[in-house]
């Protein structure tokens, strides 16, 4: 009996031993071989092509959409993303600042949506890292949609065309803040402008843009534009001061708070009249222009442009010449 | 309860067995997942430097004409840096002074090191941007048959210095320009000196080795703790080994060698 349970335990004992082994060999330490280098060096173009198709799931899209556009998001149902991003206005509500919740004003131009995955940061101060982060802004700002997360939670909640979608798209979450943040998110990648005149030049085709253009594409190189608007989206990628050589804020007057920019978000007085500075993409359409929208047309934007940055006024001729290079940005939609 | 000397040894055995299983399941349970984290998006972060630091002497050498590749680089080392610091706390119930000092460290590099990126890039953009327009302005002067031997002999010196590798500011004459281009090449010169300089420090900055040896000793640290606690249980297992031997041998000892009944 004796010699029977001791060789059960040796047995026992073998089998922890080999378990605890074999639980050493499943799961080594971790790896220290370097990760394969994903980037390549192919970066040599100042601006460069928006690709032709997004990446997004189209059911998750079009849930996204349904979102962008119902009023539900706000307090009082009176105002939906669209309201201040109208895709038939270049994504823009072509107001100096938008106008929120019981018609009450912003305090800062709205930027399009279009594209503006391509940005690396959100808002004119970049203080949202993503599209799922910028959408927190709107939702729970008192002069936009003066709403919150469980207010819209539970109006989404008593739709059933919703919650049969949040369904079948997200079985295991359901309607939740952050479901509802990607799905919209998703709808907002998804609205890539491929293929403008300039994109179909850079791929390869010489006459998509003519000789003008062409002059004014030149100009805007050689002013040193290119310096700030570079990139797939022509800017979006990195923050500038506004007024290099002169102060464009002094010279306006009536400075506001938002005129601080990224102050507002790092405390750092190297910050203050610095913004994101914003893609040209479909810059035709989406005005008035400038963080304050108190710039009207696109001759007025350059000529300042041209003043404020480089301390020089442009001649009329220059002013058109890259106003019908600017115009060769806007593209297509791609739904 | 009343134990008679062949189950004594059974209870033992399965208690310590028990015990034995606990010890393992806490320990796969608890330690590796964090360590392992932390490792491995300090491999990350390494890489990244690396990258970026690649990118920004293209950048330097006028190679890379655009910020799109940096700045997706430095958005992934910004979402590593938002990982380590959801891992704070859970770093900080380790109660290990070494990673969380370590960890804080390279917090700090990191931030020091995305706030470099964005400066040199705004400043990298008006030096670019300067460099293209006073190129324009000199090309423009150079053409105008109007200029005075002195202007002209200024404009060449202006040039030399928009297209020097080293300017400074001491070659630049601060004598008052009649002539309004020549005015505007002389302080779009002067911004080319100021953020060519500038660019020069936030480069060295950025391709410094602190982030380097910041993360370098976090994986030390952790390395280290990972030993550490390894040994540490590995010390327990044994103790609780030693333990049911005896209690085992005890009993069979006194089976195979009975001591005889005392008459």
């Amino acid at each position: 009996m004796l010699l029977r349970t001791t060789v059960i335990f040796l047995c026992l004992f073998s089998g922890y031993f080999i378990f605890l082994q074999s639980n050493a060999l499943l799961n080594p330490p971790p790896s220290h071989s370097a990760k394969q280098n994903i980037y390549t060096l192919n970066n040599n173009h100042r601006i460069t092509a928006i690709p032709d198709t997004h990446s997004q799931n189209e059911e998750v899209v079009a849930l996204g959409k349904l979102l962008f556009f119902d009023t539900r998001l706000s307090k009082n149902n009176s105002v939906s993303c669209a309201s201040c991003h109208n895709l038939h206005n270049g994504g823009v509500d072509g107001l100096e600042v938008s106008s929120g919740i019981f018609n009450q004003t912003g305090t800062i131009n709205s930027p399009t949506v279009l594209n503006s995955s391509l940005n690396f940061k959100q808002f004119w101060d970049g203080r949202a890292n993503t599209l799922e982060d910028q959408i927190d802004g709107p939702i729970n700002s008192p002069i936009e949609m003066n709403s919150s997360w469980p207010q819209v939670i539970t109006k989404l909640n008593s739709h059933p065309r919703y919650l049969e979608k949040f369904a079948a798209l997200y079985p295991l979450s359901g309607i939740t803040k952050n479901t509802i943040k990607n799905a919209i998110a998703s709808y907002e990648r998804s609205l890539l402008t491929p293929n403008s005149r300039f994109d179909l030049f850079l791929k390869g085709q010489k006459d998509a843009i003519n000789a003008t253009e062409k002059q004014g594409y030149q100009l805007f190189i050689n002013y040193g534009c290119i310096a700030c608007h570079q990139g797939v989206n022509a800017g979006g990628n990195m923050f500038s001061k506004i007024g290099i050589m002169h102060d464009y804020i002094a010279d306006r007057g009536n400075p506001t708070k938002a005129d601080l920019g990224r102050y507002q978000v790092t405390q750092k007085e190297t910050d203050k009249n610095v913004f994101k500075v914003p893609g040209l993409r479909n810059i035709e359409i989406t005005g008035p222009y400038f963080h304050d929208g108190k710039v009207k047309t696109l001759e007025s934007a350059v000529e300042k442009m041209a003043y404020y940055q480089l301390g020089i006024e442009l001649p009329d001729n220059e002013v058109k010449l890259i106003v019908s290079f600017l115009k060769t940005l806007t593209g297509k939609l791609t739904q | 309860m009343n134990l008679n000397n062949t189950s004594r040894p059974v209870v033992f055995s399965f208690l310590a067995i028990g015990l034995l299983a606990l010890i393992t399941y806490s320990n796969t349970i608890n330690t590796p997942d964090l360590e392992n984290k932390l490792q491995l998006l300090s491999k990350q972060a390494s890489q990244l430097n690396l990258q970026i630091n690649q990118s920004i002497l293209l950048h330097s050498l006028e190679i890379n004409n655009n910020y799109d590749q940096l700045t997706e680089l430095t958005l992934k080392i910004e979402s590593i840096q938002h990982d380590f610091s959801l891992l704070e706390d859970r770093t900080k119930a380790l109660k290990n002074g070494n990673i969380i000092t370590a960890l804080n460290k390279v917090t700090l590099r990191l931030n020091e090191k995305i706030d470099s990126i964005e400066t040199f890039k705004s400043n990298n953009a008006i030096y670019t941007s300067s460099k293209l327009f006073a190129n324009k302005l000199i090309h423009e002067l150079k053409s105008n048959r109007s200029l005075s031997p002195s202007e002209k002999q200024q404009l060449s010196h202006l040039q030399s210095i928009v297209s020097s590798k080293t300017p400074s500011f001491t070659e630049i004459a601060s004598q008052h320009q009649q002539n309004k281009h020549l005015e505007l090449l002389t302080q779009h010169a002067k911004l080319v000196i100021l953020y060519k300089n500038k660019n020069r420090a936030l480069i060295k900055n950025i391709s410094s080795n602190q982030l380097f040896f910041a993360i370098d000793y976090l994986d030390s640290v952790i390395y280290q703790y990972l030993i550490w606690s390894d040994k540490k249980t590995q010390a327990i297992q044994n103790i609780v080994l030693m333990t049911l031997f005896l209690a085992l041998l005890i009993p069979l000892y006194s089976v195979i060698y009975p001591s005889k009944p005392k008459s």
